[in-house]
């Protein structure tokens, strides 16, 4: 036995005497390390000649190495959207989410407090909450009994007087994500201590956001109609913001959109008018961090009418739209009503705010890949509008939806050609030639321009070889 | 479309018939819901959109609920809550050889089996059924179970859908792509 070895005997045996595990709970010591990319035969510098400016290789979607760099550097290293505040109103109230590959709980403890715990038995490491959703005041670990309170503390050990003196219950409870934040009810978590706050990292998406939430009377969102849960076997990082594809994956919904619409039930069109085309006036903006937007906005407030007729029809619509105008001012509430709550952004690495919907990205391996959507509907509007944003997000989006199935079948055929690496190169220059920087540093260019996906690159760049980086701009 | 979504619950036309009684084999109204469960079976199976719709009540509402076997769709989402209109825009875009997701079109078998119904008289029906559904698709395959309900109708022709429910057992987890009819 080496010396070295004999050592790192001697420091377990000394663990032993803190049967219960180290005393820390600053740092949630279950999360490794960075893991060291030359392990996984990547040098640094690799990784950067992999995603030189406007060319993706594809092993960023086919390496199953560079897969597990991207959940330890990614997903397990900065913020990653965790759930929506309304999801937990009451007291007790819990949603099992995953955090890359940590399984975590959404928690609102009995103190009213939101919280995001590991999911994880301080004892032998079981999950403690084996379902999706729920409301309890307790968690418990069947397996030995430990039980800890809907805030996280450890408030039963069966047997105690096996753990001497020496064992500190408050030490032992669930532990908790190192950073958690909220943006207007939006919650993120980090499995480490971040640098960088959550409204920093959000940057100008935050006012993005708002497009969501002002569009609710009262700024009250309420998440609470559950979810459609969706897989296809694709990588993650080709889910969305990408304003190119529609004239062609959507082709046939769009076909829909031009038919006599004689039932009053073709919902998929909010906006019949299309915002895609070459000659479209929407934009692609790329805000920093990773944060990039389908931007309509130009596009809607020219075609404000449908939708603000749709809401008169609609009983509380008048009411509805009265709110919005005398909650905001009226160039603002103007553009709340011609972008009906539709910020079509996505905020890196796994969150999309898309038509009604909240959007969570969640990498299940280098080739498969969960999107769950959850519709967002309105505390204080009419039933009838809440409806008819329910009926809107299923005719498009869902399993059986007619536009989300279109996009899944294309991201599979990605995944397909991705294969064939001998030209192994994705081409994302479109626009490259016409893109404007704003003052604010925020990059814009055409609906049809492949900005977002170029702004994707560069915070997955960014955080995939800085050892401190949370994002850059 | 405004108040239309929230006419009639799917709650409302879901419920057993007022007065209805339990009907079973060998009675002739129930080996006529058999037959046309199967014979609406093999339509789908073997993607006879026009046939199939040509089944359905121009007021009827297509549903698969989302997450759990039943809930309010005035407050959650469904994977389809669809009234005749947007059924019949299904259809259109099914037909439409750029629906990528059909593209080639899945293989299907459906095994409809357990069928038990209740009659208030023989014009309405409410029936349930197990269904056991195998896709092939691109070389993979895929299998779901789930439980129907009909409400069926009496018209001129003949029985008509003027409501179909189906829970997929696995409506609360991850799908792959559900987009040939259930």
């Amino acid at each position: 036995m080496t010396s070295a070895n004999r050592s790192t005997l001697k420091q377990s045996a000394r663990a032993a005497q803190h049967p219960v595990g180290p005393n820390r709970r600053s740092e949630p010591h279950r999360v490794p390390d960075r893991l060291d990319a030359t392990s996984h035969g990547y040098e640094i510098d690799d990784l950067r000649s992999l995603a030189p400016t406007g060319w993706v290789h594809s092993a960023l979607y086919t390496d199953e190495k560079i897969f597990e760099l991207e959940i330890e550097r990614i997903f397990h290293s900065g913020w990653v959207f965790v759930g929506h505040e309304s999801e937990i109103s009451k007291k007790g109230e819990f949603k099992r989410r995953q955090i890359g590959r940590q399984p975590v709980i959404f928690v609102r403890g009995q103190d009213g407090e939101v919280r995001v715990l590991l999911n994880r038995c301080r004892h032998r490491g079981a999950v403690v909450c084996e379902v999706d959703e729920g409301r309890d005041t307790y968690f418990r670990c069947w397996y030995h009994g430990w039980t800890y309170s809907n805030s996280g503390e450890l408030v039963s050990v069966s047997g105690p007087e096996g753990y001497g003196p020496s064992f500190d219950a408050k030490e032992n409870g669930l532990t908790p994500a190192a950073d958690v934040a909220s943006y207007r009810g939006f919650v993120f978590a980090a499995l480490k201590k971040q640098a960088v706050g959550l409204g920093e990292y959000l940057g100008g998406a935050a006012k993005v956001i708002d497009i969501l939430v002002d569009a609710a009377p009262g700024g009250e969102l309420t998440v609470r109609a559950g979810s459609n849960r969706t897989v296809y076997k694709g990588n993650w990082k080709q889910v969305g913001m990408d304003g190119y594809h529609p004239l062609f994956v959507h082709v046939s919904v769009l076909a829909t959109w031009e038919r006599e619409d004689k039932s009053g039930q073709n919902l998929g069109a909010t906006h019949k008018a299309n915002p895609f085309g070459f000659d479209a006036i929407s934009e692609t903006r790329d805000f920093g961090h990773g944060h990039t937007m389908l931007d309509f906005r130009k596009h809607r407030l020219i075609h404000a009418g449908h939708y603000r007729s749709l809401l008169e029809q609609t009983p509380g619509g008048s009411d509805y739209i009265e709110a919005l105008y005398a909650e905001h001012e009226s160039g603002w509430a103007d553009l709340l009503l011609a972008m009906a709550g539709d910020p079509h952004v996505g905020i890196f690495p796994n969150l999309q705010l898309i038509n009604n919907q909240i959007r969570i990205v969640n990498p299940l391996s280098v080739d498969e890949t969960e999107v769950q959507m959850f519709p967002v509907l309105f505390a204080r509007a009419s039933t009838e509008i809440n409806a008819l944003r329910l009926r809107q997000h299923e005719s498009f989006y869902g399993p059986a939806g007619s536009g989300s199935t279109d996009d899944a079948e294309i991201f599979e055929r990605v995944q397909l050609g991705l294969q064939a690496s001998v030209d192994p190169w994705i081409n994302i220059s479109r626009g490259m030639n016409r893109e404007q920087v704003e003052a604010d540093g925020t990059v814009v260019g055409h609906i049809t321009d492949e900005v977002p996906q170029r702004g994707q690159m560069r915070q997955w760049l960014a955080m995939m070889t800085d050892s401190g980086v949370t994002g850059v701009l | 479309m405004g108040g239309n979504a929230i006419e009639l619950t799917g709650a409302e036309i879901f419920a057993a018939p007022a007065a209805g009684q339990a009907i079973r084999r060998p009675s002739e109204l129930f080996g006529e819901v058999e037959a046309f469960l199967c014979q609406e079976a093999s339509l789908l199976d073997h993607h006879a959109y026009d046939d199939w719709l040509s089944l359905w009540l121009e007021t009827g509402l297509y549903w698969i609920p989302s997450n759990s076997e039943d809930l309010d769709t005035n407050r959650c989402v469904s994977i389809v809550f669809e009234r005749y209109g947007a059924l019949e825009d299904r259809v259109f875009r099914l037909k439409d050889k750029r629906m990528h997701s059909q593209s080639p079109k899945s293989k299907l078998v459906r095994i409809v089996s357990n069928i038990s119904a209740v009659a208030s008289d023989d014009a309405d029906i409410l029936v349930q059924s197990n269904l056991v559904l195998g896709e092939v698709r691109g070389g993979q395959q895929q299998t779901l179970f789930g439980r129907a309900t009909h409400r069926l109708i009496r018209s001129g022709e003949g029985l008509r859908i003027a409501g179909k429910k189906i829970y997929l057992i696995g409506n609360d987890a991850p799908m792959r792509n559900v987009t040939f009819l259930l």
